[in-house]
């Protein structure tokens, strides 16, 4: 091969993400350009960890990334707004909103030092619960839940929960000691990491939240290729992975909820999803004060919102 | 420095022994008594780092970990030569780091990045890693200096 | 030149670096470096001298490994240490070895609760280690026990390597643990044959203290009652839910030090016992740095992988396979660390063994036990190193010397298992 990409994320090499999404994505590449890139993949973060994924591939300790915005707080602030309840009706839908947004040029500057070549969101995030069902605000308050970003943070103390932050792949541990006692995922996360053997609640709350990923490749390492092989990668770059990416987690979701059902275990459907008056207060509130604060920052956060909203109504 | 790597250790301990008292109260009274902090996690993470960045110059001359598996034979000249060498070495290893946290300075300046919980501005924490390791550089050289003077003049 | 052949080169160059009295961490983190630079880059070399500490040292996992150093050394201020061995002298009156049993034990009943192979090698060894040579250990047999001990707890729920190899493998956790139970036991017992083997046929390795009747034992127990108070309570409340394991390593070091402030610590030994933790975790870190920036490098060689990938196209029969693979997992044992060569090695050589006709829990143990063997194979073995953190004036030499029977204790744990894999899937 003329150019070896070494591409590093979180995942197992046994987690869908890995297996049906990136490495799909490198055998792409690699045919396209007749083995002229060799796609060499990384997984379970052996090159880099977590927080430090995006970082990494800025510094050319590894070529491309598939990582978690908001695994770096504050740096993808409108990036996040995809993540805010009610917008994202699943993994394809929220992919959607947040390439279209990218691909308008809305989110820019939040990326200037890397290439990112697709963006997308997995499906609906939700509780999953050891011992107690929540099936109302109330039985939130006071327990600890794993969160994955400061904005789901934010949604769950509102509900008076304790948010305890970690990584995804240490939360069965901390369950299984009682140290939390719920963790906040989508059903892919819940299967790839297990935690159906331990919780034995589930509540939907449809809209809740969801997480936004970014496929990125360093920077010089891409102006570097050759024309032929950079259109390669454009090509394999954009609105159509994006939309892989999201399919890949709704399949996902559904095999893990499917895990759920087989187990017997108590899944909680909160009727009209956020617009459920026992969730919405509190929702509508957490949003409000997410775009001020990015207005307060000098960031466009309503006009990116509004925008989003709009994509929420034409992207299927 | 190793007075502030000190302190840090105790604060690490107290934070981890607030965060589980304040839990069991908790628990013990069905959410009646809630004294829990936030960013329990962080503060110890963080104290860590810096614990042990601040702990490492006033290390580094000492005590570190040799395999002296075939090397009984070796002159003290040489011996000593050799650990100013490597202390030259970790002092080399000192002031690449600060350069780089240096350079993180930078760049999270312009993003605005904060930690997770307690959303500090990774500013200040690059900063003092900074520092810290650019202290453990100039002791290295010092001790360096030192190591190899002291080879040079033993015969 | 190849990836992987650069990658040789370097580990040839810090094997090289090590035996010409090279501090061990400098010699990992100066070969990663380089060969970092070497198949990638250089200016990204110099970006995994930051990054890498950084994360190792902002990882909450870690933090345990200062605060139990805290109390291994409050517990030694307080003398509640060498009552705990004039107790453990007592009880065992003049049976020879009877405190390297009971090193042996408390070390893997104490890595089995913290998690922390590091963690308990060096908190126990502050404990153990001066009051064993006082009554007349040899070295060997002293450090040989307390850095083997240390990974006894890795087979016994919770097990972060059991636990990883699970997810990728898509086992169950739960069975992986159960699974662990028997084989962490067996090695405990397998552990003790060995030391009692080892005193019968060197005698001159253990002093035998006085005979004692069985009265004069049960007033020995006392001795035992403040460090084993607090070894209970830290167990009691691990299990109980109240704190995680993390988080009892600071209960630890409070409870010794509420112990020690009540006997008189004065302000003068409370610095002494900070200083003296602050001077240990550095050491320690600096080798966790370095061992940081080296894995990184061999990571981006492929090493683990190609010889992996070697392995299986050879065609070989199961039984021979599977030695095969435990093979190289010694090998690659003795320079890298336990956890990476899980993450890259598991998932190439998985579908290998299992496509053989190798159960995947059962290999699981198998292979968990493999791979932590290099904790303490030389030439890089951590917790070798970190014993000789704690007592410097040891020679390596008797280190490595006195792990060794403890090593092939764990060849024969292997091949039980391997004839007998019920002792892993009994208990499913
Ligand atoms: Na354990
Ligand atoms: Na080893």
């Amino acid at each position: 091969a003329d150019v070896t990409l070494r591409l590093g994320h979180l995942w197992p090499s046994v987690a869908g993400i890995h297996k049906d999404l990136l490495a799909k994505w490198g055998e792409k590449v690699e045919a396209d350009s007749e083995g002229r890139i060799s796609v060499e993949i990384y997984p379970s973060s052996t090159l880099a960890k977590p927080p430090a994924q995006y970082e990494s591939v800025k510094t050319g300790i590894m070529d491309a990334t598939m990582t978690i915005q908001g695994y770096s707080a504050n740096r993808f602030p409108l990036t996040q707004i995809v993540e805010l309840p009610g917008l994202a009706k699943n993994g394809k839908h929220g992919s959607c909103i947040l390439q279209g947004l990218y691909d308008e040029g809305l989110l820019a500057d939040e990326y200037a030092d890397t290439h990112p070549l697709f963006l997308m969101t997995h499906g609906p995030g939700l509780i999953h619960t050891a011992d107690k069902a929540v099936k109302v605000p109330a039985d939130l308050a006071g327990l600890r839940i794993r969160r994955p970003t400061t904005v789901v943070a934010k949604l769950l103390e509102d509900f008076g929960a304790q948010p305890v932050g970690m990584p995804a792949p240490a939360s069965y541990q901390s369950m299984q000691r009682g140290v939390i006692d719920g963790v906040a995922l989508p059903w892919e996360g819940a299967l790839a990491f297990r935690l159906n053997e331990l919780a034995k609640h589930h509540t939907e709350v449809g809209g809740l939240y969801t997480l936004s990923f970014v496929v990125a490749m360093n920077k010089s390492v891409y102006d570097g290729l050759p024309d032929d092989l950079k259109k390669i990668i454009d090509a394999n770059s954009g609105k159509e992975w994006s939309e892989k990416g999201g399919a890949v987690f709704d399949a996902l979701d559904v095999k893990g909820r499917k895990q759920a059902e087989e187990a017997g275990h108590e899944i909680i459907e909160i009727e009209g999803g956020i617009d459920n008056p026992d969730w919405k207060p509190a929702l509508t509130g957490a949003t409000e004060a997410y775009i001020k604060e990015l207005e307060d920052k000098g960031l466009p956060g309503q006009k990116v919102y509004d925008r989003a909203l709009e994509l929420a109504q034409s992207c299927r | 420095m190793h007075m502030v790597a000190g302190v840090l250790l105790i604060v690490m301990a107290v934070t981890v022994l607030i965060e589980v008292v304040t839990r069991a109260l908790f628990g013990m009274t069905d959410g009646g008594l809630d004294l829990t902090i936030r960013g329990g996690v962080e503060i110890v993470s963080y104290s860590l780092l810096f614990m042990v960045l601040f702990a490492l110059p006033y290390s580094v001359s000492r005590g570190q970990v040799i395999v002296d598996l075939f090397t009984e034979n070796m002159s003290e000249r040489l011996k000593m030569l050799l650990a100013g060498i490597y202390t030259l070495g970790f002092s080399f290893l000192g002031f690449a780091m600060a350069t780089r946290f240096y350079e993180s300075v930078e760049r999270v300046a312009m993003t605005g990045e904060t930690t997770q919980d307690l959303l500090i501005p990774l500013t200040y924490i690059y900063a003092i890693s900074a520092f810290a390791t650019f202290m453990l550089g100039l002791r290295g050289l010092f001790v360096a200096i030192d190591e190899i003077g002291k080879g040079l003049k033993t015969s | 030149m190849s990836a992987s052949v650069i990658g040789y080169i370097c580990i040839a160059g810090m094997l090289a670096l090590i035996a010409v009295r090279c501090p061990v961490s400098l010699a990992m983190a100066a070969t990663g470096f380089v060969g970092f630079g070497l198949i990638v880059a250089f200016p990204p070399a110099f970006s995994i001298l930051d990054t890498g500490p950084f994360e190792t040292l902002t990882n909450f996992d870690f933090s345990p490994i200062p605060m139990f150093i805290l109390m291994g050394v409050f517990a030694s201020k307080a003398k509640m240490s060498a009552e705990l061995f004039s107790g453990a002298r007592t009880l065992f009156g003049g049976w020879r070895g009877g405190m390297a049993l009971a090193a042996v034990t408390s070390c893997g009943v104490f890595s089995a609760i913290s998690g922390s192979s590091l963690a308990t090698a060096a908190s126990m060894a502050r404990v153990a280690l001066p009051e064993m040579r006082k009554r007349g250990y040899a070295s060997s047999l002293a450090t040989g026990t307390l850095a083997a001990g240390g990974t006894l707890g890795i087979m016994i729920p919770p097990s972060i390597a059991l636990l990883l190899y699970a997810l990728i493998t898509e086992q169950s956790v739960g069975q992986m643990f159960i699974a662990g139970i028997m084989p962490g036991i067996l090695g405990l017992i397998l552990y003790c044959v060995a030391i009692a083997i080892l005193v019968a046929v060197r005698p001159n390795l253990a002093t035998p203290g006085d005979p004692t009747t069985l009265k004069e034992k049960i007033v020995g127990l006392k001795g035992l009652a403040p460090f084993g108070g607090i070894f209970a309570f830290i167990i009691g409340g691990i299990y109980g839910g109240f704190f995680t394991p993390t988080e009892a390593a600071a209960v630890g070091a409070a409870g010794t030090f509420l112990i020690a402030l009540v006997r008189g610590l004065s302000l003068v030994q409370f610095r002494e016992a900070i200083e003296e933790t602050l001077f240990l975790s550095a050491m320690i870190f600096f080798m966790i740095i370095g061992a940081e920036i080296f894995g990184t490098f061999l990571t981006v060689s492929r090493i683990s992988f190609t010889l992996v990938e070697f392995v299986g196209s050879l065609g070989l029969p199961p039984y021979a396979i599977l030695l095969a693979v435990l093979l190289l997992y010694m090998l690659l044992g003795c320079v890298m660390d336990s956890i990476a060569m899980l993450l890259l090695t598991v998932p190439v050589v998985f579908p290998i063994v299992t496509a053989a006709g190798f159960d995947p829990i059962w290999f699981g143990v198998i292979s968990v036990i493999t791979v932590e063997l290099g904790l303490i194979t030389p030439p890089v073995g951590m917790n070798v190193f970190v014993i000789k953190t704690v007592a410097p004036e040891v020679p390596i030499r008797e280190i490595f010397k006195g792990v060794f029977p403890f090593v092939l204790s764990d060849m024969v744990r292997l091949g039980l298992l391997i004839l007998f894999p019920w002792l892993a899937l009994g208990l499913l």
